[in-house]
């Protein structure tokens, strides 16, 4: 059990710097999920927490214990890669116990704690057998069962569920989370599907170019993206973006569609502005309405079975709305509204939030 | 081929079947050579069907030699062959290897140089610098010793360059997996790199082998005490001998002997050596 603490950690390869002074503040037991772009650099800050790679600057600290200079199998923390890395020419059973023979624990001590993983992986029929002959999923099981069996107090996870079929990613998800209900151990959680993110995490860090764009809660990141980036990234589909400016009546488009100003709390400072809205916020119907509502024409409709996507276009800008099911008819054109309560104003420079003015 | 067509099949067959009579015909001679006796190896026409002396000249070539090297026994020069042999093959493996783990997982200075520093040497095999090598052994007075005769020809880059790309296609996940369970580089080394790279140590095993045991020139030099004599030179002695014609029956028979230790350590290590050479998956 143990808390993680990341103090303006910055990391270089040669001359290219990839992350950029990252602090975050772990707390014991907490199910930590670092999400972001491919390349934006949480791989390299899992692997400077495992010791893998070198500091460039700034302090990790496990516990109360600085690690920088600690040898990844002095931090107490165990890893599960992407493509498990499980040794091809061990079975099972050693995979597992590899790391405790060289930990010296006494083979008793050892046979106990392998079957006991083996037991909670359901791959007891399987110790005999080489990698080689387990599917992805089992492979998958054995990575966790080797992170498993040292007992860390850090669980490290580099995207373990990327190289699986969407079936058992999903099985595998809800095993990992009553895993960690049952274990209470510190885990942090790599992965570049905001999905996995919002399924796991207490605490989602959203990494992009190497910076910490936002941290806080799934709710927090969903329901107050610090930026553009985050409410684009976090939420499937993501969010729509429009850019509009401030005129007399309200928030103009860029078709010239006015979205009424009379409930709006608009930043006031800034005539350029981004508007966001989530696709299941926008309202619609496809009965003729009067002002506030826009009439557009729906370009195609996405089926999911659970509900369905309706593809717009505003100017030049698409925008995607998304409905339960229930009325079958075949949509093609239809009003839409955009309740002042569900935009979010960005700015229109740096993408970050603004603001609205409290009246 | 996936076709059945009974032609195919026919030439295939027959090409097949010439190949193996063209290989077998000499090795047939030599053995049924090996079973006559030496003057019946001189009339003409040459016997084609085995006679009656095989184990006569086993015995023979076993206790008392031939020609030049009359005297040393068969049995001692296999000997010497067979420990040339298994030095040569052993120190090869130990030293490419180890020398491959440190250009692949250290980094140290000049190591690139290190790198093309023995890929050069590729070009040196031991005729070429063969003068300079026999003054350096004879000066560390290893002449007519087991050293000088594997030492020499342990340096490889070929197999070093073997295991460099063997080790470059090993994921370096499984590197920081063992590094987090604890293990340091010589453990890695003995316990993950040595087992996965079983195979290619197999492959590299049979060519290396069979490389050592058909030594002829370097042996030649720098053995001058019958008693270090490797097989290969020896029948080479034999041949030369002066005041009487060949004993034919009793080369033959000696080269049937010394074919047979390379062709046990294929047949052995057969399936090893073949999933060394085309096995991708680690
Ligand atoms: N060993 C390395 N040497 C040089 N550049 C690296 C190395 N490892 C990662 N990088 C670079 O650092 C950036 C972040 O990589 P990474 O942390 O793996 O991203 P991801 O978020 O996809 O896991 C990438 O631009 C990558 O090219
Ligand atoms: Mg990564």
């Amino acid at each position: 059990m143990a808390e993680v603490i990341l103090e303006n950690i910055t990391k270089s390869f040669g001359k290219t710097e990839v992350v950029h002074n990252v602090s975050a503040h772990f707390h014991d037991g907490e199910f930590i999920v670092i999400v972001g772009p491919s390349g934006c650099g949480k791989s390299t800050v899992l692997r400077m927490i495992a010791g893998l790679e070198e500091v460039s600057g700034g302090n990790i600290k496990i516990g109360d214990k600085l690690v920088n200079n600690l040898e990844p199998k002095d931090r107490r923390i165990a890893m599960v890669f992407q493509n498990y890395a499980l040794y091809p020419h061990m079975n099972v059973y050693n995979n597992m116990a590899y790391g405790l023979r060289l930990q010296k624990h006494s083979k008793v001590e050892i046979e106990r704690r392998v079957q006991e993983a083996a037991q909670l992986l359901q791959l007891g029929e399987y110790l005999q057998r080489r990698p080689r002959q387990l599917s992805g999923g089992q492979r998958q099981r054995v990575a966790m069962g080797r992170a498993l069996v040292r007992k860390p107090e850090v669980f490290l996870f580099d995207e373990p569920l990327s190289n699986l079929d969407a079936k058992l990613r999903h099985q595998m998800r809800v095993e990992l989370k009553k895993m960690h209900k049952n274990l209470g151990t510190t885990m942090i959680y790599v992965t570049h599907d905001q999905v996995e993110a919002m399924t796991l995490a207490d605490k989602i860090v959203v990494v992009n170019k190497g910076r910490i764009e936002q941290i806080g809660s799934p709710d927090e990141i969903y329901n107050a993206p610090a930026s553009m980036f985050v409410a684009g990234f976090i939420g499937c589909p993501p969010m729509n973006f429009l850019p509009a400016q401030h005129s007399n009546g309200g928030l103009s488009l860029e078709n010239g569609f006015i979205i009424p100003a009379k409930d709006l709390l608009i930043p006031s400072d800034t005539r350029q502005l981004i508007v966001g809205i989530r696709p299941e916020k926008i309202e619609f119907s496809h009965l003729q309405r009067e002002s506030g509502w826009l009439e557009v024409d729906i370009d195609f409709i996405e089926k999911l079975g659970s509900g369905k996507l309706l593809y717009t276009t505003i100017g030049p800008q698409q925008l995607i709305l998304s409905m339960a099911n229930g009325d079958d008819r075949h949509i093609t054109r239809g009003w839409i509204r955009f309740p002042a309560e569900a935009l979010y104003f960005f700015s229109h420079q740096d993408g970050s939030l603004l603001k609205v003015k409290s009246s | 081929m996936i076709e059945q067509r009974p032609l195919t099949s026919f030439f295939s067959h027959f090409i097949l079947i010439c190949g193996v009579l063209l290989v077998a015909f000499p090795i047939w001679i030599t053995f049924v050579a090996a079973s006559h006796d030496t003057a019946r190896m001189v009339q003409v026409p040459l016997p084609l069907l085995p006679g009656n002396h095989f184990f006569e000249n086993l015995l023979e070539a076993f206790t008392h030699g031939v020609g030049n090297a009359k005297g040393q026994s068969v049995g001692l020069m296999l000997m010497n062959s067979l420990i040339m042999a298994l030095m040569i093959a052993f120190g090869k493996i130990a030293i490419s290897m180890l020398s491959a783990f440190a250009i692949v997982y250290f980094r140290f200075p000049f190591r690139m140089t290190f790198f093309w520093m023995i890929f050069i040497t590729l070009m040196l095999p031991v005729e070429v610098r063969i003068l300079p090598t026999f003054e350096v052994v004879a000066n560390l007075h290893m002449l007519n010793s087991y050293w000088g005769l594997s030492i020499p020809l342990i340096a490889s880059a070929t197999a070093t360059f073997m295991f460099r790309q063997t080790f470059l296609t090993v994921p370096d996940e499984l590197l920081e997996a063992a590094r987090i369970d604890g293990a340091g580089p010589i453990r890695f080394f003995i316990d993950i790199l040595l087992p996965i790279s079983r195979t290619n140590i197999a492959a590299l095993f049979v060519i290396v082998f069979i490389y050592g045991w058909n030594q002829y020139m370097w042996p030649l030099l720098i053995t001058t005490d019958k008693d270090m004599y490797t097989i290969v030179m020896g029948i080479k002695q034999m041949v030369e001998a002066v005041e009487e014609a060949p004993e034919w029956s009793l080369i033959m028979m000696t080269t049937l002997l010394a074919m047979l230790p390379p062709v046990v350590v294929v047949i052995g290590m057969q399936r090893l050596f073949i999933k060394g050479l085309t096995e991708t998956e680690k």
